[in-house]
């Protein structure tokens, strides 16, 4: 017993334990920020998209390209296909937009998103609304592919852009699948 | 510039303080208040007229004092100073129709400002996510205030075919709030525990009381015409509200939330018809069509004005209780 050596365990560094401390008060007491769509920037960025971002790099492991040509203010457009349901892939995305530009993507999603409790205000604080217009400054994310499939399977193609699958829908694709 | 400003409802919190404002106001030559009720507060150098808006009487007062600006700002939000719903209705619906008989009937009334809500877009989960003056209501109001003001504004518009040459602006408000207003949304948020729609944390947006008067009274004395929402810029959410004045929530399922409020009614919650919804799906106005038009930007952001009446009624808390327990001993 004389002879037991003291091993040092590692300390977790005090100021995060903290910082995290005082946001879980301020989240309590209501001391936060949301826009006039519910959009929470400070919950985005702190608890939706790091735990998306395990998901985007050790699951779908996710390679971005062109990102440069995002614009860095104004507001824009951005369109992608996705293959609808689960809206995995707008998630992907809004990380990818996040971690290469520095901006939030805000999503539009659909009707039947914000009749479900829960998932509409969690949606909703994440930056997804329902049709709003390009106004203030945003960016705004819509897949037109998405619910058309999940409504109405047999005229899926019919008033929807039909575009070539783009690369996000490979979002998909868990590792290893072909 | 106009004169003489005639204001209904003059005995409630709104009435009553914008005819003591506007009686101050040099652009105003002389106020006549007419309400109902006696006011409990003071009008400043208001003239009040104890009249029944649906009465005849209201058509000679209006040519006798040559008025030329009406402000309709008696259309009750709440039931408890009359008793009972249908009364409220009766108030609201037939008092209006008299009201702009009486006005289309005076040739000297060149302006007509209406006080309506931002309850009359109703609320769902398919509204936009946030409300335009020209939006149709996805899920339109079906009882109780919201409609009462909905069928106003529906009288408001035929009025403004037969007298075209009278200017109207209608201010569509949201929820009043701050250190004094008495509202049923105050008196939710006064509540120990807040009930919420379980799985809901809808967006609020409030207007500063000192704001709508603002609103009211500039509405009362410019001559811009249409209509135009008014609210605090911004929006809290449920939660985050229930945060703020720190109190603990209690999460109902949506069946049950009705009922709930039902026995909270009872028990001396005002609340008029459409808030379980509202407090389920919540609402946003759009205000920048009142920004673009008559530069108005109310002063206090939404936060501002919760925090105002968070901060403000703590030194009221006990006052409120009072007139709480005054009322269900009216009722009673």
């Amino acid at each position: 017993m004389a002879d037991a050596k003291i091993i040092p365990l590692p300390v977790p560094p005090m100021p995060a334990s903290n910082d995290f401390a005082s946001f879980l008060q301020r989240r309590l007491a209501g001391d936060y920020e949301v826009d006039d769509f519910g959009f929470d920037a400070e919950l985005t960025e702190r608890v939706f998209l790091p735990a998306f971002r395990t998901l985007y790099r050790d699951w779908f492991r996710v390679e971005v390209s062109g990102a440069e040509h995002l614009p860095v203010d104004g507001g824009a457009l951005i369109v992608a296909n996705h293959s609808g349901t689960i809206a995995i892939d707008a998630l992907m995305t809004q990380v990818a937009v996040h971690d290469s530009s520095g901006r939030f993507l805000r999503t539009l999603g659909a009707d039947f998103v914000f009749r479900m409790p829960f998932l509409s205000e969690v949606a909703r604080r994440g930056g997804t609304t329902r049709s709003a217009y390009l106004r203030r400054g945003n960016w705004w994310a819509c897949g037109p592919r998405a619910t058309r499939v999940l409504a109405s399977p047999t005229r899926s193609a019919t008033d929807c852009s039909d575009s070539a699958e783009a690369d996000l829908s490979q979002l998909r694709c868990a590792p290893g699948c072909r | 510039m106009p004169r003489v400003v005639l204001v209904t409802g003059a005995a409630g919190q709104f009435g009553s303080r914008l005819a003591a404002a506007l009686s101050n106001d040099p652009n105003v030559e002389r106020v006549i208040a007419v309400d109902l009720r006696a006011p409990e507060a003071d009008l400043g150098g208001a003239d009040f007229i104890r009249i029944d808006i649906r009465s005849a009487v209201l058509g000679k007062v209006l040519a006798d004092a040559a008025v030329d600006t009406v402000v309709h700002a008696g259309v009750l939000s709440t039931r408890a100073s009359v008793g009972n719903r249908s009364a409220m209705k009766e108030i609201n619906v037939i008092g209006s129709l008299q009201l702009l008989a009486a006005v289309q009937a005076t040739p000297s009334v060149q302006r007509l400002v209406v006080k309506s809500t931002g309850s009359v877009y109703g609320c769902g989960p398919s509204d936009p996510a946030l409300f335009t003056e020209s939006d149709q209501p996805d899920s339109p109001p079906l009882g109780g205030w919201a409609r009462d003001c909905v069928e106003v504004e529906g009288y408001v518009a035929a009025f403004a075919r037969r007298r075209p040459d009278v200017g109207i602006a209608t201010l569509r408000f949201a929820h009043a709030i701050g250190p004094t207003v008495q509202t049923g949304m105050t008196h939710y948020f006064r509540l120990p525990v807040i009930p919420i729609v379980l799985g809901r944390d809808p967006r609020l947006q409030f207007l500063h009381e000192d704001d709508l008067l603002s609103a009211l009274h500039r509405a009362a004395i410019a001559d811009f015409t249409g209509t135009y929402n008014i609210a605090g810029a911004g929006a809290i959410t449920l939660l985050q509200a229930a945060g703020l004045i720190g109190r603990p929530v209690l999460p109902v399922p949506a069946p049950l939330f009705g009922p709930v409020l039902g026995v909270l009614h009872q028990a001396g919650v005002d609340f008029s018809g459409q808030e379980v919804e509202y407090l389920a799906y919540g609402r946003m106005l759009d205000t920048s069509a009142a920004e673009r038009s008559w530069g108005f930007i109310p002063k206090y952001s939404t936060r501002a004005a919760f925090d105002a009446y968070v901060h403000g009624a703590v030194e009221v808390a006990g006052a409120t209780l009072d007139s709480t327990a005054a009322r269900e001993a009216d009722h009673g």
